[in-house]
């Protein structure tokens, strides 16, 4: 190596040089796997699109063999309904009440033939 | 996003490309890899020395680029600048965890017909080249590579390194003292001879 500042960077510019063209090309199997990552980085977010997209159509797929779409708003209404009885309606709990244990009891009790007398009888006898 | 006639993805710019493949284009992914494999793999083998280290960091930058795709911002960063950041990043990981080994082989230089003579001088030229860049501090090897190796411009090594011009002018100044110092010890081994006094 020289001591002369310029023939050192002539110097060193020949040795960078040497440096860069001695570089191998990549392998036509590292292209390939690149590649293969590349596909199998994409595929899953075109599914996540693909499945976005076809989401109303599959549920009418579903609904298809029971009357299509009137049934999906039926059943929708049901299931609105349902909800809000459940959840919502002091209407629903009155309905509920009747099937209460409590108010079975009350029923059991109640002898539906208390006027019939036998009294009645002997005295029509 | 519509398919594209396989060529007429040659015309996009990088950044296009990545969008095309994070919109679901078939073959844009394959186009940008042509186009940035070979500066990939060569950064990557330049710093490494390593056959087969060079071609994992490649492929693990290709990896992070395909899955940042979705979220790339075209405003940000030159997607070449992006790559050239991450492969030096892993590049520098992998030599901080083997940091006598890796600088100890020069990088194979091609048969290009030469003699057996000029072939062993050309790998003692690139061993004492490379050898000399492992003995600068890190930062300065990195702007030293990036500058002669990958022929970057001073604003892009900034841009990669995240520092200023100024910063990166200072860096590749002082690795050029510290080259001269290494290189000066191996003169023989390049092939020199001093200058008569």
């Amino acid at each position: 190596m020289t001591q002369n500042d310029d023939a050192f960077d002539m110097d060193l510019d020949d040795l960078f040089k040497s440096a860069r063209e001695a570089t191998p090309e990549p392998s036509r199997a590292l292209m390939q796997s690149i590649i293969h990552d590349a596909d199998r980085v994409q595929i899953p977010s075109q599914i996540d699109i693909g499945a976005k997209a076809s989401l109303f159509a599959r549920i009418r797929q579903v609904f298809e063999p029971m009357g299509g779409l009137p049934a999906l708003v039926g059943f929708s209404c049901a299931a609105v309904f349902g909800i809000w009885l459940g959840g919502f309606s002091s209407y629903g709990e009155n309905i509920l009440s009747f099937s209460s244990p409590e108010v079975a009891v009350t029923v059991d009790f109640v002898d539906p033939y208390s006027a019939l007398d036998l009294s009645y009888f002997e005295e029509n006898t | 996003m519509a398919q594209m006639p396989f060529d007429q993805y040659s015309s996009l710019s990088d950044a296009e490309l990545l969008q095309a493949y994070a919109q679901g284009a078939a073959g844009a992914a394959q186009v940008l890899t042509e186009r940035l494999l070979p500066r990939v793999f060569g950064q990557a083998y330049r710093i490494l020395n390593d056959r087969a280290e060079a071609e994992d960091v490649a492929q693990e930058a290709f990896l992070r680029l395909w899955k940042i795709a979705p979220d790339w911002d075209a405003d940000r960063a030159k997607v070449t600048t992006w790559v050239y950041r991450i492969v030096m990043n892993l590049c520098t990981d992998r030599l901080r965890k083997v940091k006598n080994s890796a600088l100890d082989d020069a990088p194979e230089v091609a048969d290009d017909g030469q003699s057996a003579e000029a072939h062993l001088l050309e790998i003692s030229r690139q061993k004492a080249l490379y050898q000399a860049l492992g003995t600068l501090p890190e930062r300065q090897a990195q702007a030293m590579s990036l500058r002669h190796l990958e022929e970057l411009s001073n604003p892009e090594i900034a841009e990669i390194m995240g520092l200023s011009v100024e910063a990166v002018e200072s860096l590749l100044s002082r690795g050029k003292r510290g080259l001269k110092v290494a290189l000066q010890a191996q003169q023989h081994a390049l092939g020199y001879q001093d200058d008569p006094k």
